[in-house]
């Protein structure tokens, strides 16, 4: 092996210690970022309940789909996320 | 039929919801993405390791007035341990590439106050000239390296 060799081998390393450094900061920026939109999608969720209080279990239908409405302590259901976009 | 003010309230809960979780179901993907990033930046860091244990072996080289050896433990029994450890030049830190991806021991000997034993079983490692970290082309050439060949590894631990 050439001086010239090992220098090239030193050198992938350390370019490969610096990206794999890099991505594990990217993945915990992005561990942060869904805890962010878990908590907010949690908020969401509640709201949503909230405001379907007053139906009382009647529900509505929202975009063809129906939604059933918050029975007193019971929480909704859930909404499937595949609901449709609103306009 | 709820009140319309019912409705829109309804309505713009709605559109929270589908918000958050659209935005949840991209964070979801972002992650997933990114540690998948990490496991291929780790599999390119690993084969980097080995590359530089299969080349070096044993023998090692000094960096900076640091011995550093690369070393592959051997297999045992029937399972293989692909555990490689190696004594950082730059940062002197270590590196283990088993799966768990914890660190282990160190294999690092200071030249000037390295054991007999271990000096003994290292032969005539290549001197790379720390300023040659920078630039391979300012190299010292060591007197190791005449001819521009380091003696193979005699083998792996």
């Amino acid at each position: 092996m050439t001086q010239t060799e090992l220098f090239t081998l030193i050198d992938a390393y350390k370019a490969a210690r610096a990206n794999q450094a890099a991505a594990e900061t990217a993945a915990n920026a992005a561990d942060v970022a869904l805890r962010e939109a878990s908590s907010k999608l949690d908020d969401a969720r509640a709201s949503l309940s909230l405001a379907l209080v007053p139906l009382d279990g009647a529900g509505v239908v929202y975009n063809g789909e129906f939604i059933a409405g918050n029975h007193g302590s019971v929480i909704m259901r859930p909404i499937a996320p595949t609901y449709p976009e609103v306009s | 039929m709820p009140p319309q003010a019912t409705r829109d309230q309804i309505r713009a809960a709605i559109k929270r919801h589908l918000s958050a979780v659209s935005a949840h179901t991209d964070a979801q993907a972002a992650l997933k993405a990114a540690n998948e990033r990490v496991s291929a930046t780790q599999a390119d860091l690993n084969a980097s390791v080995r590359d530089l244990a299969s080349l070096t072996g044993d023998a090692g080289f000094v960096f900076d007035g640091k011995l550093v050896r690369v070393t592959v433990p051997m297999m045992q029994g029937a399972l293989s341990l692909p555990t490689v450890t190696v004594s950082q030049f730059a940062n002197l830190d270590v590196l283990d590439v088993r799966d768990d991806l914890k660190p282990i021991s160190v294999t690092l000997t200071d030249v000037k106050a390295g054991t007999a034993a271990t000096t003994a079983a290292v032969p005539a490692p290549p001197v790379v000239a720390a300023a040659a970290e920078k630039s391979p082309a300012k190299a010292t050439p060591s007197p190791a390296l005449t001819g521009g060949v380091v003696p193979e590894a005699k083998g792996k631990k």
